[in-house]
């Protein structure tokens, strides 16, 4: 698993983390019943604090990304891919909403936007 | 404490080695006269003197120059158990040395007058030397070792011209100095102060322990 | 889980400087970082727990135990790497590893003789051959080999080489690894506190000033570059060591987190920039403040 924290992000650092793990699930990197490594060798790996590792796993544990049976370890949780994907969409609607009010300053449209994409699926399927 | 005993050990076999090699050194210069021995070892008192404080010179000057007790303030010891170690061999060795002339002289067939002041002889210069160096010890630990050998130095220097000066003042008394002496030695009660002395031993053990701590 | 220790208001005073009402405690299986300036009273807090220096006033428990009346008990659960190293100069390494393990309860021969060849240090050099480095990686290596639950660094990294320096910290970051094992490090170069703490104090003028989780600080402290009049006036008041300039301006928060939804649309248009900040940089508005 590639984890790497930005310092250009924004984010606490136990989001990152944690929103990292959480794409590494989505994306089937991380599949379901997979053991997670502890968070500790996770701290020593990344060279993150462990409270901040600790963090976000908690984190993920209440979202049910995860679970911890004690003694043994944090698994990947049998995830409704259904609903990260509506979580991911979500999050993409923002990006593009931010995007299209950026695009207004300099006088470009959705329209634009839409011509953008559509040459880009076209690339990319031929 | 154990521990520390076995360190400071060599120190203390040491001198008693030097002790042991001087004497037997002196006995052949002086062509075997066993009592003139004894006498020069017990009036001269710096034999007795220099096997207690000769080690503690030693140990000490050690433990300033490789900041010794800094190392060992490190590990699971106690103060007790450093400064309980060095008058535990101090005691001992004093208690072989006075033991061992006792029992010198009790074998041998000298005048009563002589071996009274004699034993007394030894029982006061043993006794002097553990208190000289339990003091020593509440010194090195209050001023540091090195402003303690100045003192003692000086000390040591200006006491060594007080034979010079008895001699000087009292030299047509000597004989009664001698009888004075006597006198004053055989009534003494040793049951009483060696007890006193020992008391007096070990409570300067406690106080510099507690000196040197901090 | 108990606290492995516990200072209660600690005071100490010396002349012309005060230790004042330190409070600590520490966790089982952490790195606790101490920064602060020079002279700010972080070797004397740290001396104070190892009882080479005696506190005028308050309480202090280590593994939940008092602390002076127990102390050649704690010793033997406590490694400690002093600021200087003192060992018996004519004396060999090995000769010091043997010397030092009969003092404790839980000595580990092989771990011990695993941590000098891993270090290269020669088992019959004596100390006096050492360099500083090597002396103190001599140090931890003693006190590591005795399965210590506490391990007490005051500026380990002082006067060691970049490399060194680098080596030392990478392995006091894995010292907690199995959770049973804590890690105080004392340093004024905060980059090394940067490196390996979980919790970060800073001590200033003999209080401490700040106890938090480090990640938690570098979340909440950031600098914000802005341009002209991107920022709310009384956003711009709240800014630690604000820099004018005609090209932007630039200010320190450290409340990060809750105006960052304020600062979103200026982000996007490009008018304010976010940027990390350096323990040291939080450090130095502390002592600005003061």
């Amino acid at each position: 698993m590639f984890i790497v924290v930005s310092p250009l992000n924004p984010d606490p650092l136990y989001k990152q983390v944690a929103d990292q793990i959480k794409d590494a699930i989505a994306s089937g990197q991380l599949k379901p019943e997979e053991k997670l490594p502890s968070i500790r060798e996770m701290s020593a790996d990344l060279k993150i604090s462990i409270i901040t590792i600790k963090r976000a796993y908690s984190d993920l544990e209440n979202e049910n990304y995860i679970y911890t049976r004690p003694g043994m370890g944090s698994f990947v949780a049998d995830i409704n891919r259904e609903k990260l994907r509506a979580e991911k969409l979500e999050e993409f609607t923002q990006e593009i909403k931010k995007l299209l009010k950026t695009g207004e300053k300099f006088g470009i449209t959705a329209d634009n936007v839409i011509r953008i994409v559509k040459d880009i699926k076209e690339k990319n399927n031929g | 404490m154990l521990l520390m005993i076995k360190k400071y050990s060599h120190y203390f076999l040491y001198s008693t080695f030097v002790f042991v090699l001087l004497s037997a050194l002196l006995l052949v210069l002086i062509h075997g006269s066993l009592q003139t021995v004894i006498f020069a070892v017990l009036t001269c008192g710096i034999f007795i003197y220099f096997n207690a404080l000769g080690p503690v010179f030693g140990s000490e000057q050690y433990e300033e120059k490789n900041k010794g007790y800094e190392f060992l303030k490190i590990l699971p010891l106690r103060e007790l158990d450093i400064v309980g170690a060095k008058f535990l061999w101090v005691l001992l060795v004093d208690a072989v040395f006075v033991g061992g002339i006792l029992l010198v002289l009790s074998k041998s067939t000298w005048p009563e007058k002589q071996l009274v002041l004699f034993r007394s002889l030894a029982l006061i210069n043993g006794s002097i030397s553990l208190l000289l160096v339990a003091f020593s010890y509440v010194f090195i630990f209050w001023i540091g070792y090195t402003k303690y050998v100045i003192v003692v130095l000086s000390v040591l220097v200006a006491m060594g011209f007080v034979p010079m000066i008895i001699m000087k003042f009292f030299i047509e008394d000597i004989d009664q100095m001698l009888l004075d002496t006597y006198n004053f030695t055989a009534g003494l009660n040793w049951f009483f102060i060696l007890p006193v002395v020992f008391l007096v031993y070990v409570g300067l053990l406690f106080i510099a322990a507690k000196i040197k701590k901090y | 889980m108990d606290k492995i220790l516990e200072l209660k208001n600690v005071t100490k005073k010396y002349r012309g400087f005060i230790l004042d009402n330190v409070s600590l405690s520490l966790f089982p299986g952490f790195i606790i970082g101490i920064i602060g300036p020079n002279g700010a009273g972080k070797t004397t807090t740290i001396k104070i727990i190892m009882d080479m220096v005696k506190a005028d006033k308050g309480n202090i428990q280590v593994f939940g135990k008092e602390h002076v009346k127990n102390i050649k008990e704690i010793k033997n659960r406590i490694g400690y790497v002093g600021e200087e190293q003192n060992f018996y100069m004519d004396k060999t390494v090995a000769w010091t590893g043997k010397f030092v393990s009969r003092f404790y309860n839980r000595w580990d021969t092989n771990m011990f003789e695993n941590l000098i060849s891993k270090f290269t240090i020669s088992r019959s050099k004596k100390i006096k051959e050492l360099s500083k480095g090597m002396k103190v990686k001599l140090s931890l290596a003693l006190a590591l080999s005795h399965d210590p639950e506490l391990i007490i660094l005051d500026e380990p990294t002082a006067g060691l080489d970049p490399v060194v320096r680098r080596e030392l910290l990478e392995l006091l970051r894995k010292i907690p690894e199995n959770g049973d094992k804590s890690v105080i490090i004392s340093s004024h170069i905060t980059d090394d506190i940067a490196r390996t703490a979980d919790i970060v104090n800073f001590i200033i003028d003999g209080r401490i000033v700040l106890s938090a989780p480090k990640d938690d600080l570098l979340d909440q402290w950031k600098r914000i570059h802005y341009q002209e009049g991107a920022l709310d006036p009384l956003m711009v008041k709240t800014l630690i060591n604000r820099k004018e300039h005609i090209l932007g301006n630039s200010g320190i928060t450290d409340r990060f987190p809750r105006i960052k939804d304020s600062l979103a649309e200026g982000i996007n248009e490009g008018k304010i920039r976010i940027e990390n900040v350096t323990l040291d940089d939080i450090l130095i508005a502390y002592v600005k403040e003061r």
